[in-house]
Parts: structure tokens; C-alpha cells; sequence
């Protein structure tokens, strides 16, 4: 089982690696083919570890030793871990096989493959890892990766900011990451998940509480960049100038869902016991942040035009439910929304691929419409994933969502509760107008859409199918036990209120039936509100202007204190403190440069004077 | 009687090196060296350094000689390119510090009694006696370390000659 | 004679090679001069060690006898590749490096 752990973290590794160094392989098919049986491979042993594995695996090395620190590198499978093994193998099946059909005729797709692969294994390498550093190192490997496949299209400026806005973003919040780590290992004494969860346990913990609590949040503000939680979002929408299958892969299924599965990782650390955590009020903040982020994201979803935007906010939205529940904590109900999320959205954003390569580059949902009757394999596909994203009984969302909302309900979060439950109509309403807008009404484009080829159905068929059932399968299957397996101690077997589901699915239907109102006759229906809530509308339009005051941050505050460095760094550092050695050293060379005559017989002669008074010199003082 | 012939010897030697390092014609300045060799071996035998003297003869006055006049003619210089002297400002540096080196030897030699006739006498003992056989026996017991590191030398320095003068490295 | 006129023979020796190193610019006398001066410290070791009464003296010049030997092999053929390769045997023409 050990060595079926490795195979899977290298697999993906061995990939990129020949593509990089075999450039003849890039050109052709065979390169392609590599990386997905590469991911294939991780899909099976994911589904072996899931179907036959008994107790949790470890295996590690120890990697160096400074001191008393001893850093190790180790792999650890346990229901969690194989939980989002599953997530990333299946879903990356799925999306490799279908970027073959989307990259098709791209010449550097082999580059493609490559980075993908590299993406892969870094994101393995956070499932898999069992302690904080090694975790981290895949964490930057994951913010690397990601910022080669945004700015895959290196030649589009716009990907190029988009790549280094996400990397940027993500770099400050990994800071906080990196501060938490070493909070945990200056308060416990180790990086591992294990011992770490021991000292927890036992009080074996060198500091106050509230340090733990520092601790919590600072690791979470890591989760927060990855997870594109307010205020690091802004890094995620604009990601989504990479290729669509990277946007399905990384700003959908897996890379995001990083964040939230770190914390669940990490958090389960910190647990006490049912509902009891050692985090003191880091809860509290997480739970709000999530909220927030829900609320905000879905609201900002509501007036994007372009397809892949829409779904990029509904991520976000998303993440936002999936960070409210582990606020709460209910991280079983946390990774159970991410499972499902994975297969769904990943469905959601290869329908967008679908679309989008069927009319042929065009994202613009106003440009769309009536692809419901030329694609139609896509059409279906794409309503099963906006139902379930929806929530509607009995697909995935429906469970995972109303659990979340379930569990606020329980810690009396009454005020993220009422917000969930807008969120969720609101969700159901950009879903729709989105689905409306782009498969109804009369083709609207130049471009003459065609369905794609079977290459990209059958993985949209495939999610599809998972998406339907997979909530049905943890909620009434195998899922139930292991979901609440975890160290023996989250939260006991999952049940819902039925109070809740009905009620959130009647928020549900209700988005559902206005965006039907608005914009089953014509895609323009959302004019008369605009027209209506004009600044409400360049409110939603402009991102709540989060951008912009970051922009103005950076031009008025992070620029002023750049310049004053800079003036430092010339006028003091250069001019003055580097300045005076370097002029004296000039100086003093210029006059010694004319030493060096040339000639050997004045270096002769310089040698012999120096001898003789050195000589005398011995003469008259040694003796 | 070896009083007299030192003094022979030592204007000899004095005289050939002045001529050794002033001749424009670099065969005579080595044949002046060679005979500035030939002084010091006679120096060597009146210190009964008779297996050093002959060395010095061999060596010096024959093969480094050889070796030297060999070059010479090699490279066939030509008149222009054999100047005397240096331009008078150095040369005068030069005699100045050589003066100052000698003025400050012999200056020490007198303050450590050297000249004294009893403190700076010779004493020429039996054991003191330089021949083949007395050499041989400290030179292969007590440094035959250094007299195997000398014979990698000079391996060493023949096959650098040969590398060096080589046309081309390849 | 006594050991001072020795070492101030082997002095005035030495400093007849160190005024030929120091003025002369063909380099095959200035490697004559080195020669000079090297035979002016195998007097001074055989003059010590006569002075002292034993051997060491004599087995010192033996040892620089053999340096001496490698010495002028190597110079000789780097003067030869030298003058290949600039056509000079003038040290003041020798300075590329100064720049």
C-alpha cells in the first residue's frame, strides 16, 4: 500500500518530466497520452486505496536534520486523503482526456500536457503529505504550476497578468501560512500531522490559547489564497485566461479546493472532540469569512457575461460554503461539499469548454444562445451539473449544501444561515440565467456552433453521471461511514433537518423561477432591473470595486513607500554607504594601477627592496 | 696557501659574474657564467666539498651551460634585441638596493662576529669531509624522503619542458 | 678566511645575479642571474656548514643543485615558447597582462 502511495504521488511527476526532456515526444500524440495514462494511473490506485483499503498508511523518510529539527518526508492515506485522491484522480481523468479534444491543433500541447502533469503531482503532494512542511512545499509547488498554466497563453498580456496576479495574491496569503506552520511548530514542536494532534490532545502545547487561536487563523489566511476566500479573491476570475480545462482542473475542482481540504487537515489537529476544537474563535472568523465570500461572490455572479466568469464567482460562492462549514466546524460536511463540488463544477466548466470551443472562442453569453438543439449532449450534460449545483433533490449539491446549511443551523450561526440560504437562491438564479442565456432562445453569434467530438462528451457523460449519483452514494451508501470515520471523531453519522432541505429548495426554486421570468423570452430581460437599480448594477459590475481599491492601494500607499526605499536605496545605500568605498577603491586603484608597469624588471626590483628591508628590518628590531 | 687561493678564487668569481651579467652577447655572458661556476667549485674544494665540486662542475659549468648556449643558438637572436642595460633611472634603483642588501649583509656578519678570527674560524674535520661516500650514506638513510620527492621533481619538470615547448597542445 | 668572507663573497655573488635580474631585460640572462644567485646560496650553505663542521650544508646544495636543474629546464622551455610565440626574448615586450 506504501509503495501504491508513491506510485501515485510520482506518477504524474514521471510524466512532466519526459515531456520536458523529450521534446519530440511534446509534438506528438504520444505526449498527450502519457500525461492522461499517467493520471489514470493515480485514478486507480485512488480507487484501489478507496475500495480495499483497511487502516491508514504512512510511509516516510527522513529528508535532513538541523538541530533538533528533524524534517521529514512522508505520505499518509487515510479516508481523507483518499477521499480527495478520489476527487483528483477521477475529475483529472476526466479533464485530461477532454483537453485532448479542446487543445486539439494547439502546437505547444505538449507544453500543455507537461505543466498539467506538473499541476497533478503538486496537488498529490498536498493530499498525500503528513506534515506541515512537506504540505507546504507542494502548496508553492501548487501556486507555481498554477501560475505556468494561467499564463499558458504567454503571449496574450492579459494571461501574463492573470498569472502573476494569482501568483501574487496567493504568495501573500501563503506568508500567513508559512507564519502558522511555524507558530504550530514553535508551540508543539513538530510539523507532523500526528504529533501535533497528540500535543494538541494532551495540553503538551508551550504557549497560551490564544496563540493556538493565532495559529488557526494565520494557517487559514493561507487556505484563504488558495480558496480565494474576500479578500484574496481576486486572483481566481481572472485565472480564468487560461485554457478552459485548466480553469475546470485548478479554479474548480482541485487547486481551490486545496485551501479547504489544508484546513480540514490541519484542523482536524486541533480537534477535541465532537464540536469541541482547540481553536477558540479562529471558528468564528472562518465562518464569517465564508459567508462572505458566498454572499458576495453569487451576487457578483449575477451580472457576468462571460460564461466562464459566471461559473468562476459560482466557485467562489462555493468555497464560501465549504469555508462556513468548516467555521463550523463540520469538516466531514466540508469535504463532502468539496467532492461533489469537484465533480460538478469540473462538469459545469468542461460544459463552458464544450460551448466555448463549439462556437468556436467565443465566452460571451450574449453572444450564445439556442446551443440547445446543436449541442445537444452538452445541453444535458450542463443542466444535470447546474441542478446539482442547484441543489436540486437528489443530486449532489442537494445533499452537501443543505448539510452545510444543516450545520450552521446547529451552532446557531442564524445570521450565515439566513445568508446560505439567499446565496442558495441566488445561486439557482445565475445558474439559470446563465443556462438560458446560452442554450435557449435564438443563436445570437456568427460563428456557425457544432458539437463537439466524442473526446469531450464522454468525459462530460462520465462527470455527469458521478454528479448525479455521488450524493446519493455518500448519503445513503459507503460514503456515510467513512465521511465521519476521520480519526474516529467528527461529528456522528449525517442526517438532515427536513425543515431545511425544504426550505432551502424552495429558495432554490425561486431563483430558479425569476431568472425563468426574466429571461425565458429574451435574453435582454435583465435590462428593466439594471435600468431600474442603475448603481446597484455598476456596484455588482465593477466587483464591489474590490479591485479597484487594491489598485488604488498599490498606486497610492505600496508606491509611495516603493519610491521612499528607492530613494533610500540610491541616495543613502548607493550614494553614501557603497558610495565611499567604492570611490576610495577607485581611487586608490587609479594610483596603483601605474605600479603595474609591465616591466619585470621594476617588479624585480620592487621584490628585491621589499627583501632588503624586511631583512633589515629582522636585524634591528629581532635582535 | 688556502688563504691565497681564495683570494684567487673570489676575484675570479667576482670578476666572471660582473662580465656574466654585463655582456651584451648573451653566448659570452654564459661562458662568463660557466667560468663564475668553475671558481665556485674551486671554493668548494678548498671547504673539502670535493663531490659538490665535481657536481658543480657537471652540472653547472657542463650541462646547465650546454642547455643555456643550446637555447641561445636556437633562438639566434639579433643584435638589436640584445641591450645592455635597462634605462639609467632603474639601473641605479637596482645598484642602490643591491648595495643596501650587501651594506646590510656584511654589516650583520660583523655585528655577529663572523669575521672574528676565532668565532668565524673553519674547522675542517674529518667529519666534515664532502666525499661521494660520506654524502651517500645521509642521503639515502636520513633523506632519502626528500631525495625520492627530488627525483619526482625533476620527472615532473621534464615532462612539463616537453609539454611546454611542444608546437601545438592537443 | 673565515666564515664572514665567505658569506660576504657568496653576498656580493647574490648581489651581482639580483643587479642582473633586476636591469637586464633578455630574459636568458635574467634566468643566468638566477642561476648566479642560486650558486651564491649553495656557497653560503657549504661555508655554513663547513663552519659548523658536518655535512647538512653540503646535502642542502645537493637537494638545490637538483631544483636548480628542473628550474632551468622549465624556464629554458618556456623562454622557447615564448619567443615562438611573440618572436622576443625582451621582458618589457612581455606585458599583456598590464592591461
Amino acid at each position: 500500500m506504501a509503495f501504491l502511495a508513491w506510485v501515485t504521488l510520482l506518477a504524474p511527476l514521471i510524466a512532466a518530466i519526459t515531456l520536458l526532456v523529450r521534446p519530440r515526444l511534446r509534438g506528438s500524440s504520444g505526449g498527450p497520452k502519457l500525461a492522461i495514462f499517467s493520471v489514470f494511473i493515480c485514478a486507480a490506485t485512488s480507487l484501489v486505496f478507496w475500495l480495499f483499503r483497511s487502516e491508514t498508511v504512512t510511509t516516510s523518510f527522513e529528508w535532513m536534520t538541523v538541530g533538533d529539527l528533524t524534517i521529514s518526508i512522508g505520505l499518509l492515506v487515510d479516508n481523507l486523503s483518499t477521499l480527495m485522491l478520489l476527487v483528483v484522480g477521477l475529475v483529472g481523468s476526466a479533464i485530461f482526456v477532454f483537453a485532448r479534444g479542446y487543445m486539439k491543433g494547439d502546437p505547444s500541447i505538449g507544453r500543455f500536457y507537461a505543466k498539467f502533469a506538473l499541476f497533478v503531482f503538486s496537488m498529490l503532494g498536498i493530499v498525500l503529505a503528513d506534515n506541515f512542511l512537506m504540505m507546504f512545499i507542494f502548496w508553492e509547488l501548487v501556486g507555481a504550476s498554477s501560475y505556468l498554466l494561467i499564463g499558458y497563453y504567454f503571449e496574450k498580456p492579459s494571461a501574463c497578468d492573470a498569472a502573476k496576479k494569482a501568483f501574487l495574491t496567493n504568495r501573500v496569503a501563503d506568508f500567513g501560512f508559512l507564519l502558522g506552520i511555524l507558530m504550530i511548530w514553535s508551540l508543539t514542536g513538530s510539523f507532523e500531522f500526528a504529533k501535533i494532534a497528540d500535543a494538541v490532545k494532551d495540553g503538551d502545547v508551550s504557549g497560551p490559547q490564544w496563540q493556538l487561536t493565532l495559529a488557526g487563523i494565520l494557517i487559514f489566511v493561507g487556505a484563504m489564497g488558495k480558496s480565494a476566500q474576500v479578500p484574496f479573491h481576486v486572483w481566481l476570475p481572472d485565472a480564468m485566461e487560461g485554457p478552459t480545462p485548466v480553469s475546470a482542473l485548478m479554479h474548480a475542482a482541485t487547486m481551490v479546493a486545496a485551501g479547504v481540504f489544508m484546513i480540514i487537515r490541519a484542523f482536524s489537529c486541533f480537534d477535541l472532540g465532537v464540536g469541541a476544537t482547540a481553536l477558540g474563535g479562529a471558528s468564528m472568523f472562518i465562518a464569517t469569512t465564508g459567508g462572505v465570500t458566498a454572499f458576495l461572490a453569487a451576487t457578483i455572479a449575477l451580472v457576468q457575461r462571460d460564461i466562464k466568469k459566471v461559473l468562476a464567482y459560482s466557485t467562489l460562492s462555493q468555497l464560501g460554503y465549504m469555508v462556513m462549514a468548516l467555521g463550523a466546524g463540520a469538516y466531514s460536511i466540508a469535504m463532502f461539499h468539496l467532492t461533489t463540488h469537484a465533480f460538478f463544477k469540473g462538469l459545469l466548466f468542461l460544459c463552458a469548454g464544450s460551448v466555448i470551443h463549439g462556437c468556436h472562442h467565443e465566452q460571451d453569453m450574449f453572444k450564445m444562445g439556442g446551443l440547445r438543439k446543436k449541442m445537444p449532449a452538452t445541453f444535458w450534460c450542463f443542466t444535470i451539473g447546474m441542478f446539482a449545483l442547484m441543489g436540486l433533490a437528489p443530486l449532489a449539491g442537494f445533499f452537501s449544501k443543505d448539510l452545510i446549511i444543516d450545520s450552521l443551523h446547529q451552532k446557531h450561526l442564524v445570521g450565515l444561515q439566513i445568508g446560505a440560504t439567499v446565496t442558495a437562491a441566488l445561486t439557482a438564479l445565475y445558474m439559470t440565467r446563465a443556462w438560458l442565456l446560452t442554450f435557449f432562445g435564438e443563436y445570437r453569434g456568427h460563428a456557425t456552433p457544432h458539437e463537439s467530438p466524442p473526446v469531450m462528451t464522454r468525459p462530460l457523460k462520465f462527470l455527469a453521471f458521478v454528479s448525479a449519483v455521488i450524493g446519493l452514494v455518500f448519503y445513503y451508501g459507503h460514503g456515510q461511514d467513512y465521511l465521519s470515520a476521520w480519526h474516529g471523531k467528527f461529528a456522528g453519522p449525517l442526517h438532515m433537518d427536513p425543515t431545511i432541505a425544504v426550505v432551502s429548495t424552495v429558495a432554490g426554486v425561486v431563483g430558479f423561477l425569476i431568472a425563468l421570468a426574466l429571461y425565458k423570452k429574451s435574453h435582454r430581460g435583465g435590462e428593466k432591473i439594471v435600468a431600474r437599480f442603475p448603481r446597484l448594477h455598476s456596484l455588482l459590475v465593477e466587483k464591489y470595486y474590490i479591485d479597484d481599491s487594491y489598485h488604488w492601494l498599490v498606486q497610492n500607499v505600496q508606491q509611495v513607500i516603493a519610491r521612499g526605499c528607492r530613494w533610500f536605496e540610491e541616495a543613502i545605500v548607493v550614494g553614501v554607504l557603497v558610495g565611499w568605498p567604492v570611490g576610495v577603491t577607485r581611487w586608490t586603484g587609479d594610483r596603483l594601477r601605474r605600479m603595474q608597469s609591465g616591466r619585470l624588471a621594476f617588479y624585480a626590483s620592487c621584490f628585491v627592496g621589499g627583501v632588503t628591508i624586511l631583512i633589515l628590518f629582522l636585524y634591528t628590531v629581532a635582535h | 696557501m688556502i688563504g691565497i687561493f681564495f683570494w684567487l678564487f673570489a676575484a675570479l668569481l667576482t670578476v666572471s659574474g660582473l662580465l656574466a651579467i654585463t655582456r651584451r652577447n648573451a653566448v659570452s655572458a654564459a661562458l662568463w657564467a660557466a667560468v663564475s661556476f668553475i671558481a665556485i667549485a674551486g671554493i668548494f674544494v678548498l671547504l673539502q666539498a670535493y663531490f659538490l665540486a665535481v657536481v658543480e662542475v657537471l652540472v653547472y659549468a657542463g650541462a646547465i651551460m650546454v642547455l643555456f648556449l643550446f637555447v641561445i643558438m636556437l633562438l639566434n637572436l639579433r643584435e638589436e634585441d640584445l641591450q645592455v642595460l635597462e634605462g639609467p633611472r632603474l639601473h641605479i634603483l637596482g645598484v642602490l638596493l643591491a648595495a643596501g642588501f650587501l651594506g646590510g649583509l656584511v654589516w650583520t656578519c660583523r655585528r655577529a662576529g663572523l669575521y672574528d678570527a676565532k668565532n668565524g674560524a673553519i674547522k675542517m674535520t674529518a667529519e666534515s669531509v664532502g666525499e661521494t661516500k660520506s654524502l651517500a650514506a645521509p642521503l639515502f638513510m636520513e633523506y632519502v624522503l626528500p631525495f625520492e620527492i627530488a627525483s619526482f621533481l625533476l620527472l615532473a619538470a621534464i615532462v612539463g619542458a616537453v609539454l611546454i615547448t611542444k608546437k601545438r597542445l592537443t | 678566511m673565515t666564515v664572514g668572507h665567505l658569506i660576504t663573497l657568496s653576498g656580493v655573488l647574490f648581489t651581482i645575479g639580483m643587479v642582473g635580474v633586476m636591469s637586464r631585460r633578455n630574459i636568458l640572462i635574467v634566468l643566468l642571474s638566477v642561476e648566479l644567485m642560486l650558486n651564491a646560496v649553495a656557497l653560503a650553505f657549504v661555508g655554513f656548514g663547513a663552519w659548523r663542521g658536518n655535512l647538512d650544508g653540503q646535502i642542502m646544495v645537493f637537494f638545490a643543485i637538483t631544483v636548480a636543474a628542473a628550474e632551468v629546464a622549465v624556464g629554458l622551455a618556456m623562454v622557447i615558447a615564448l619567443f615562438r610565440l611573440r618572436l622576443t626574448v625582451d621582458t618589457d615586450r612581455v606585458s599583456l597582462l598590464k592591461d
